[in-house]
């Protein structure tokens, strides 16, 4: 748990890993967008593709895979067994009489099933490949625009940055708080619903505290550091734009047009 | 290069100020311990001396720039680098050298000289080693030292450490003092502030402060021999020198210019 | 009655794999009424170690046997934990009442005593410390001084009356004014109500001072296991493991590479110029 600033990043020097995380964050979108386009789950074949290639180039495991896809096993279970129940259709395979299962139930649970593991897997290769604070570094950088209209992007991405710097301090220090209210008798594991939140407080309680304290210091600290705001702030990393960058968007986008051609010509 | 000039601050709510008319010069290439018992008010003088905190009345000077016009605080903060008691609190990303690189991005610098700094500052803390590390698996030495090198990244003149060993071991006690004694050497003016008088020993000049007030200044050897005002100001001398006075009570004719364990042996040992 | 702890090892788990044993077969009694110092460095297993004395930790291997009570037991967790009171690293950060009195009395409620008893006891607790129940029961925690804002914390300890106080590195970041409290403090409980004690610490000073026993880690085993002036002795063994000696130990180091002949047990200020008393040497 202590690597969670690491998110589900794995490091690497693949092609993937070395794209500017504005061209990552564009490709999972226009993925998204061929995975919706299709209608038909053999023309699921077409984003799986992408996906195949994207993953052959980034040689990530495809263990990493199936660990991101490990939380939503029971949701996709769920799903599979509702649209069974709920789709009707005309191909009876199996009649109980108060229920009938049918080739397009079954065929429609496969669909949504395969669509929702795409989109997972889609979105766990952009972290897979992009390192937390790369992938803020690009957020930060495509919401720039946005700042004629007063958006605050710089300190969203600031916020982001302390954020995942943190997390794993407090969840060190929320871990000691519990060993010391364990140490004087406290029980965290029984009783209902309402007694359990109740005796949350005396771990709730400090860990605010230390939450308000850290960040008051790093404020001062920050402002030692010279920080005064986003204003004519520049970084040691630059993000840079290059000809793979284009090259992987171009593909993407030939995908996409492919898709469409497909879906009109049948 | 440091001044300040009948300084008195007080906290707002507070009903007695925190420090009361310090005048101190801290010449450039110094090396100035600050000691006091705790609410002394020696964390309240060095966060004066970047212009966290501004007096109430009297002024401080750094580099000849006054720090009560605001227009002199990002010049001044160039020039203070202040590294603070608790090594997790201070640091801002999750990479180390991100971190290190955070002061010069704030001031603009352009990202091929920002590199340069950074490799050079981690370097000078014996840190470049981890540049890619992430930061919460450093020891609390090694977050000391990163936080050092982020103030290097900004080419100070003054080091100002706030307490900053209090949270440590021994061991990242002892990388932490060889660090910044590399610096002080290396021509960098160092005040530090600290509750253990041992790190004090070495020092160019000891600073004792109580309730707000500097009661004492001199060299380590001038101080030390003050046991009466130490002990007023809720103080204790390094151990060996304890001993030494322990020793003198015997009968012992010892120097007062014997503060280390081996040069109190040499001392005593002919008197055997 | 004493804890005895019993081929004890562990190791942590991290992402369902088992990494290197922190501990490794720990096996010595700590008896009652002692004053036991735990040295070794970070990382040493110390901290580890005593998360076991009142089964923070599971004992994976082996045993520990608090008065009687197994901890591998799960049913006498409970009890072993009124009996073992454990102040952790800067325990001022676990304050959460809103006033010093609820916050001392987190304890006792929860070892479900009636009102009068836990009163009776919050009370003692904090004039042990050294706050007045006057002055203080109806303060904020969050509005004390450091040092208050520690003995708060360690009166919330010691109002479950424990018979065993562990303690890791109680006196970090104290000054000089504060550490010493707290050592008085310690003593105090030892000998008036027979408080056996545990302490983490990294001065080296302090335990040579107070500690009857030294348990010395090592890479989560046993280094050495003796009264100070044993321990100590070994100084060149401590410094090869990268702890250091007593201020004490290291003049008679120098001493003696100078041709003094000062027994290697001395380790303390007392010692040290009792040895001088003794006619050893004349001024």
């Amino acid at each position: 748990m202590r690597d969670i600033t690491l998110g589900q990043y794995v490091a690497g020097d693949s092609v993937i890993h070395k794209l500017d995380p504005r061209t990552k964050i564009a490709m999972m979108i226009l993925y998204i967008v061929m995975t919706f386009l299709v209608r038909q789950i053999w023309f699921m074949t077409i984003p799986l593709a992408y996906l195949i290639i994207e993953l052959l180039l980034s040689r990530i495991s495809l263990r990493y895979i199936f660990i991101s896809l490990k939380p939503i096993r029971f949701l996709l279970i769920l799903m599979f067994i509702l649209n069974l129940f709920f789709t009707s259709g005309e191909h009876v395979w199996l009649d109980l009489g108060f229920w009938k299962l049918t080739g397009e139930a079954f065929l429609q649970s496969c669909f949504l099933s395969v669509r929702i593991v795409l989109l997972v897997a889609g979105a766990s290769m952009l972290t897979l490949t992009t390192s937390p604070i790369a992938l803020t570094d690009g957020i930060e950088k495509l919401l720039a625009p946005l700042k004629v209209i007063h958006f605050p992007a710089h300190e969203l991405a600031m916020m982001m940055t302390i954020a995942l710097r943190f997390v794993p301090t407090l969840m060190d220090e929320s871990e000691k708080i519990r060993n010391a209210q364990m140490s004087r008798g406290a029980d965290f594991e029984s009783g209902n619903i309402v007694k359990r939140v109740k005796s949350m407080i005396p771990i709730l309680i400090p860990l605010f505290v230390s939450s308000f304290r850290k960040a008051d210091e790093l404020a001062t600290a920050m402002e030692s550091r010279c920080y005064h705001g986003g204003d004519g702030r520049t970084r040691m990393h630059q993000l840079r734009f290059r000809k793979e960058d284009l090259f992987a968007i171009l593909i993407t986008l030939l995908f996409i047009a492919a898709l469409v051609a497909i879906l009109i010509w049948f | 290069m440091i001044q300040f000039d009948n300084v008195t601050f007080q906290y707002e709510k507070a009903n007695v100020p925190a420090l009361s008319e310090i005048t101190l010069k801290i010449n450039q290439g110094e090396f100035v311990a600050v000691v006091g018992h705790n609410g002394s008010g020696k964390s309240t003088l060095a966060k004066h001396i970047n212009g966290l905190i501004v007096p109430t009345s009297g002024t401080v000077t750094v580099c000849g720039l006054r720090t009560d016009n605001e227009d002199n605080l990002l010049k001044i903060r160039q020039n203070v680098g202040m590294a603070f008691q608790n090594p997790d609190n201070q640091l801002v990303t999750t990479v180390v050298e991100e971190d290190v690189a955070f002061g010069p991005e704030n001031l603009g610098i352009a990202p091929d000289e920002i590199r340069l700094r950074v490799d050079e500052a981690l370097a000078s803390v014996g840190m470049s080693d981890y540049a890619k590390n992430a930061v919460h698996h450093l020891s609390g030495g090694q977050k000391q030292r990163i936080a050092i090198a982020g103030i290097l990244a900004l080419k100070p003149k003054i080091l100002v450490l706030d307490e900053a060993s209090a949270m440590l071991d021994p061991s990242g006690r002892t990388e932490l003092l060889q660090t910044v004694r590399k610096l002080h050497a290396a021509g960098m003016t160092v005040i530090m502030v600290t509750q253990y008088m041992e790190e004090t020993i070495d020092c160019d000049r000891i600073v004792v402060m109580k309730s707000g007030r500097i009661v004492l200044t001199g060299t380590p050897v001038e101080v030390f021999k003050e046991t009466d005002l130490l002990s007023e100001s809720n103080l204790v001398p390094p151990e060996t020198v304890v001993i030494r006075d322990s020793l003198r009570k015997l009968g012992f004719k010892l120097s007062d210019s014997v503060l280390h364990a081996d040069q109190l042996a040499e001392a005593i040992c002919p008197l055997l | 009655m004493s804890i005895v702890i019993n081929h004890l090892s562990f190791a942590y788990t991290q992402g369902g794999k088992k990494l290197e044993p922190t501990l490794k077969d720990l096996c010595f009694t700590i008896e009652e009424g002692a004053f036991l110092g735990i040295i070794g460095h970070t990382g040493s297993g110390k901290s580890t170690f005593v998360k076991h004395l009142n089964g923070l930790l599971p004992c994976e291997k082996g045993t520990v046997i608090v008065d009687g009570h197994d901890l591998s037991e799960k049913t006498e967790r409970k009890t072993v934990r009124a009996l073992v009171g454990m102040v952790f690293q800067y325990p001022e950060y676990q304050l959460f009442a809103e006033t010093v009195y609820e916050d001392v009395s987190f304890g006792p409620k929860n070892m479900k005593l009636d009102t009068q008893e836990i009163d009776k006891r919050v009370k003692q607790a904090m004039e042990l410390v050294g706050l007045n129940p006057d002055v203080f029961s109806e303060r904020s925690p969050f509005d004390l001084s450091g040092g208050e804002r520690r003995r708060t914390a360690i009166a919330g300890v010691l109002a479950m009356q424990p018979k065993y106080l562990v303690l890791d590195e109680p006196m970090a970041g104290l000054d000089p004014l504060g550490r010493r409290e707290i050592l008085a403090l310690l003593e105090k409980l030892r000998k008036e109500s027979g408080c056996t004690i545990i302490m983490i610490s990294h001065s080296m000073d302090d335990i040579a001072n107070h500690a009857t026993k030294v348990l010395v880690l090592e890479q989560g085993s046993v280094f050495l296991y003796d009264t100070p002036n044993l321990v100590f002795s070994h100084a060149e063994e401590l410094e090869k493991i990268g702890l250091s000696v007593p201020s004490v130990t290291k003049i008679c180091i120098e001493m003696n590479r100078r041709g003094a002949k000062i027994p290697a047990s001395i380790c303390t200020e007392q010692a040290f110029l009792d040895w001088f008393r003794e006619g050893n040497a004349h001024a």
